[in-house]
């Protein structure tokens, strides 16, 4: 193992190296324990001797300490809460209730609506996000006038506030005063109905999102690119690729990695969309923009009724862990 | 030979470790255990701490304002016209009693967490506190966050004489009773109305608003003019906020919400009829996009001279008679809702409030409760429009007369706008769903009988 002379006094409990620990290091640490010096030691010796010992442990506990506390006990609490039925009252404390808030969501009609619109909603909006993320990186690599500029401008919708964002598209897509049908009846075309029209509504809300969040894979994107080496572009040429080719076959597979998590980051963040359609729509018209999130908020904070959520939300997780460990999966090149 | 005695000696340390790993992971779930313990001890606890608070000493002697001279109460209350309204007033009730008042007053969604995160953990910090009977009542109740006022009302020591309780109509004072514990006591009252645009109405050939719904849907055909921006008719159309609207439709065609039994009765003939009603009105005359509307959206377009009639709870009376945000303030009118087929039914929602069954200062709560909704500040307060719940206190002479006549004939017959069930919130959604698809043309028969399986079955959970 890697750890030096210098540090022996520690590592016995430390770390877990004993059986596999190299056999001479080992034994030098046997030789350095105490067990032939039986005089009485300090207060002071006893402690820093105990600091000695437990050092990871001192070190590692306030972070321990933390992560439990804010958490792993929600989480555990979360659980716990999910086999309850709790209105959240001092006085009426949560009555277990076995697995029934688990079978009754799977007969949630609602639920199961959500579930649907939530997936879908991610694969639309991360797949449109993919693609003119990816397309805006690549442009925005190549030299041009003003490229500074244009990049920070792409940018802006990504670091504007969600909220305000919302908010402004609300206003746009209204009906009678929003900008849109103004500028639709004034070229020629019926006005629409925008966020009210329940077949567009989940639409335009993939459409927002698209909008704000394609600069940030075009951003982690960019980086990606800026750090390929330039090699294989020359061998490419030399070759006589095409710039597509050289696009298809050279660049994008050495981007891959990093395309992957920005996909993955955004494929979380979009299955948690919340602002944005609770700004918009508050998960109107009727249900037709509510999510799995957004259902999970109406049921604890406006049906107060904690443990249907809790449950809701363990099933929730499951499928966030889900979709986004095979997606960590595609990471990796394929093996031939 | 060498490894050999190494692995001896190395395996004392190992099961040293491994005890020690045991022992700390021991610990650990023994932490767990202790927190849980803590908790769950704090909970019963808690509860037994509240539970018998109700034992203390019943006041006995004359009535005295002064009594509880020196007591200091928190009084938590959501941004409403009401609050903004009475908050001025409250130094004359402190130098009445001797009584300090903290107000505490947060808009509505923070007000309605904070209040619910407190009165769950059971604080004795809240005294007396601002709510919405008929979206939270029952819940509340159930949940055991209310002091039942009767008692107080009936001890002659601690009302006073002149309180003249008998003022509450029984049917307001029947919308605030749950399993026989009078919860709360309105503070503000609105009922639906028909806010409507005279010189439109003029325009297009009629001296007066509708008084059934047949002439409603008339004159809103006659005056619907999309080409040039204006609309005949609106509504709340957004899912749940239409709820409360709908009710005067429910009863105006014979039907209501629930039987006496608490089962759902709104899709019946009658009920479904008048969903179809309510919808077909909104999507022939309203302006379009009207799923997603409620009263902020639909004032708007009233204030922008979009609508020609308008029925929405009486709060916005005073938002559309502004001529700052307004050119047709002027031209505003307000009558009570049409009638329909079968009946004249008018609605009210309300905002009470109660005192906190937590409360270490029940009787000086008491006092102050009383004093909001005496007739001596219900009247200060009618003076500025905002209408207090009592029946016998007039509106002030600057308040709007056809809005006072419009106010005083709809509350006279008023019903409460939403069914009492423990969770409104959720039926309302339900319920809502059934508007929407009547509103967007669908099947709302079908859609009608699903929200009333929903309701049954919310119900049946509860």
């Amino acid at each position: 193992m890697s750890l030096t002379p210098t540090k022996e006094g520690t590592p016995p409990v430390a770390r877990d190296t004993a059986t596999g620990g190299s056999a001479s290091r080992t034994k030098r640490s046997d030789s350095k324990f105490p067990t032939k010096t039986p005089t009485p030691l300090t207060t002071r010796q006893r402690l820093s001797r105990f600091v000695d010992r437990h050092v990871l442990g001192i070190y590692v506990a306030p972070a321990v300490a933390f992560i439990s506390l804010v958490m792993i006990f929600p989480v555990v609490f979360t659980l716990f809460l999910s086999f309850t039925e709790w209105f959240g009252s001092a006085r009426t404390p949560p009555k277990f209730v076995g697995i029934d808030n688990f079978v009754q969501l799977f007969q949630d009609e609602r639920f199961l609506l959500a579930t649907g619109r939530t997936i879908l909603l991610t694969a639309g909006a991360v797949t449109a996000q993919t693609i003119i993320g990816v397309g805006l990186a690549v442009l925005l690599h190549r030299q041009f006038v003003l490229r500074g500029l244009v990049r920070s401008i792409v940018l802006l919708p990504m670091i504007a506030t969600p909220v305000a964002i919302a908010l402004i598209w609300r206003l746009m897509f209204h009906p009678q005063l929003g900008i849109l049908n103004d500028i639709l009846t004034r070229i020629g075309f019926a006005p629409s109905d925008w966020l009210a029209d329940p077949n567009l509504a989940l639409l335009l809300v993939g459409v927002v999102d698209t909008w704000e969040w394609a600069p940030l894979i075009a951003l982690i994107t960019l980086a990606g690119l800026a750090a390929l080496p330039e090699d294989p572009f020359e061998a490419a040429s030399i070759d006589g690729a095409n710039g597509w080719q050289k696009f298809w076959h050279v660049t994008l597979p050495m981007v891959r990695p990093i395309v992957v998590v920005a996909v993955v980051f955004r494929l979380i963040e979009s299955l948690k969309t919340f602002d944005v359609i609770f700004v918009m729509t508050q998960g109107g018209p009727g249900f037709q923009t509510e999510t799995l999130n957004i259902y999970a908020y109406n049921v604890a904070f406006q049906y107060q009724r904690l443990g249907y959520s809790a449950a809701l939300l363990i099933v929730f997780f499951l499928l966030v862990l889900l979709i986004s460990s095979s997606m960590m999966k595609l990471r990796r090149p394929k093996e031939k | 030979m060498r490894r050999f005695t190494v692995r001896i000696d190395s395996k004392p340390i190992a099961i040293d470790r491994t005890e020690k790993r045991m022992h700390r992971r021991k610990f650990t779930r023994g932490g767990l255990v202790a927190t849980a313990v803590i908790l769950t001890v704090s909970i019963f606890t808690g509860c037994a701490a509240t539970g018998d608070a109700s034992g203390e000493e019943v006041a006995t002697g004359s009535f005295d304002w002064k009594r509880f001279d020196g007591e200091e109460i928190r009084f938590v209350a959501g941004l409403q016209p009401w609050q903004a309204a009475v908050e001025p007033l409250i130094p004359q009730f402190e130098q009445k009693t001797g009584i300090k008042v903290n107000m505490e007053s947060l808009p509505e969604d923070q007000f309605r967490q904070r209040l619910q995160v407190e009165l769950t953990a059971g604080s004795d910090d809240i005294d007396v506190f601002m709510s919405s009977v008929q979206q939270d009542g029952a819940r509340f109740a159930q949940s055991g966050w209310y002091e039942d006022l009767k008692p107080y009302i009936e001890n002659k020591s601690l009302t006073a004489p002149d309180y003249d309780f008998g003022d509450f109509s029984e049917s307001v004072v029947n919308g605030h009773t749950f399993d026989g514990v009078l919860s709360a006591l309105p503070i503000q009252l609105e009922v639906q109305m028909l806010y409507y645009r005279k010189d439109l109405l003029a325009k297009a050939g009629f001296d007066a608003p509708p008084a059934t719904l047949d002439e409603l849907r008339e004159m809103a055909a006659a005056m619907t003019d999309p080409a040039d921006g204006v609309y005949g008719w609106a509504a709340r159309g957004k899912s749940a906020a239409a709820v409360t609207q709908l009710t005067s439709f429910l009863l105006n065609y014979g039907a209501t919400y629930m039987t006496e039994d608490g089962k759902a009765a709104f899709d019946s003939k009658k009920g479904i009829a008048a969903i179809e009603e309510y919808g077909s009105l909104i999507r022939d005359y309203g302006p379009s996009g009207n799923t997603n509307n409620s009263w902020e959206e639909l004032l708007a377009l009233f204030q922008a001279g979009s609508l020609a009639l308008w029925a929405d709870n009486s709060g916005q009376a005073v938002a559309v008679r502004d001529a700052a945000s307004s050119k047709y303030a002027d031209q505003v009118g307000f009558a009570p809702m049409p009638a329909g087929p079968a009946g004249d039914a008018q609605t009210f929602f309300g905002w009470a409030a109660g005192i906190s069954s937590s409360s270490a200062q029940k009787d000086a709560s008491w006092l102050f409760l009383q004093w909001l909704t005496s007739p001596d500040v219900v009247g200060q307060l009618q003076d500025q429009g905002i209408a207090g719940g009592r029946q016998s206190v007039p509106f002030g002479t600057d308040v709007n007369p056809e809005f006072v006549t419009a106010f005083q004939s709809a509350l006279s017959k008023a019903q409460p706008q939403l069914p009492q069930v423990k969770s409104v919130p959720e039926v309302r959604d339900a319920i809502g769903a059934a508007i929407v698809t009547s509103i967007q043309g669908g099947d709302a028969a079908a859609a009608t009988k699903k929200a009333a399986e929903a309701f049954d079955q919310i119900v049946s959970t509860e």
